[in-house]
């Protein structure tokens, strides 16, 4: 799946605006993003598979609130979907949605990866 | 001063923690509710604190309820920054006790100038919590001359509570900061005066 979209995966003015033009601090949150990340998946497929809607509520919206520091618009906007889906009880539609934040993820991830020196 | 920042995404804090000390804020961060609110419990200094809503332990809104319901009167200011960014969430946050509500990613140069207002509401609650208690004192000193006075008609003594009858002024500058000069009134400057001129026209007659 990939996502067809004009807007870029990450913007990095807004990121540096962000973190106040200080690239160390860039550079680490973009380091503990990518750390995290990975995480925050595991705990959302978990979530999934086990049906716990509040297990999924509770991971997508801290993904979304990690994500939304690093300016990654899809990754945000992925998250917060499956968050409403969990919210509403629509677990059937989860795994449509899984996949359309894998795809957020692996767009953004590159972009963040190029920020080390 | 100091501020705490209660956040467990480890991201938001050290964003947090890093614009705070641009600002020259020192920051202690705590990673759930509960810890929150056990610094809160302790502070002895007016507080500002930054608190994430969806934590471990305690949530945000309920550590501004505890803080509003069991410390009504601590100098506190707290500020919810969230992702929650409904109106619903909103109105429940400041109605849990927040004084300020902001949404995440937040812009900096507006965190900085609500951490200032936050700064400033505090101290002017220090400066009136200090104007109260240096008019508590005084009224403390101005209740010492209220109630009913056994002032003798004739000499003018008041009766104090040790039963020992004193001079006005002497019994006011015992009881207040009020202080006395003495003089003599028009009316009082007269009848001396023709008192003396009575004196002195007795002791003639008798000289004589």
């Amino acid at each position: 799946m990939t996502i067809d979209d004009p807007r870029p995966p990450f913007d990095l003015e807004a990121f540096d605006r962000q973190t106040g033009g200080d690239r160390e601090l860039g550079l680490e949150v973009a380091r503990m993003f990518l750390e995290d990340c990975p995480v925050h998946m595991e705990a959302i497929r978990a979530a999934v598979q086990g049906g716990d809607a509040a297990g999924l509520r509770a991971t997508a919206h801290a993904l979304r609130g990690a994500a939304a520091f690093v300016t990654a618009v899809f990754v945000v906007e992925a998250a917060a979907h499956l968050e409403a889906l969990a919210r509403e009880g629509r677990l059937n539609e989860a795994a449509a949605g899984v996949e359309r934040l894998d795809a957020a993820v692996a767009q953004v991830t590159p972009a963040l990866r190029q920020l080390e020196p | 001063m100091e501020v705490l920042v209660a956040d467990d995404d480890r991201i938001a804090a050290a964003i947090l923690t890093q614009a705070l000390a641009r600002w020259n804020f020192g920051v202690t961060v705590v990673e759930d509710g509960a810890a929150a609110w056990r610094y809160l419990q302790g502070a002895s200094k007016p507080t500002l604190a930054i608190l994430d809503w969806v934590m471990p332990e305690l949530d945000g809104a309920e550590v501004c309820r505890r803080v509003r319901r069991e410390m009504p009167l601590a100098n506190m200011y707290l500020m919810l920054l969230t992702s929650l960014e409904s109106r619903a969430h909103v109105i429940e946050g400041l109605e849990a006790g927040a004084d300020d509500y902001l949404i995440k990613p937040f812009d900096p140069d507006e965190l900085r100038a609500r951490v200032h207002v936050g700064r400033r509401v505090l101290s002017l609650q220090e400066k009136l919590a200090e104007r109260v208690a240096e008019l508590q004192g005084a009224l403390a000193n101005v209740k010492q001359l209220h109630g009913l006075l056994p002032i003798c008609s004739y000499c003018k003594r008041i009766r104090g509570d040790d039963q020992y009858w004193q001079q006005v002024e002497a019994y006011i500058s015992d009881r207040s900061d009020a202080q006395f000069s003495h003089g003599i009134c028009p009316t009082c400057y007269i009848k001396a005066e023709q008192e003396i001129d009575a004196h002195g026209k007795s002791s003639q007659f008798k000289d004589q």
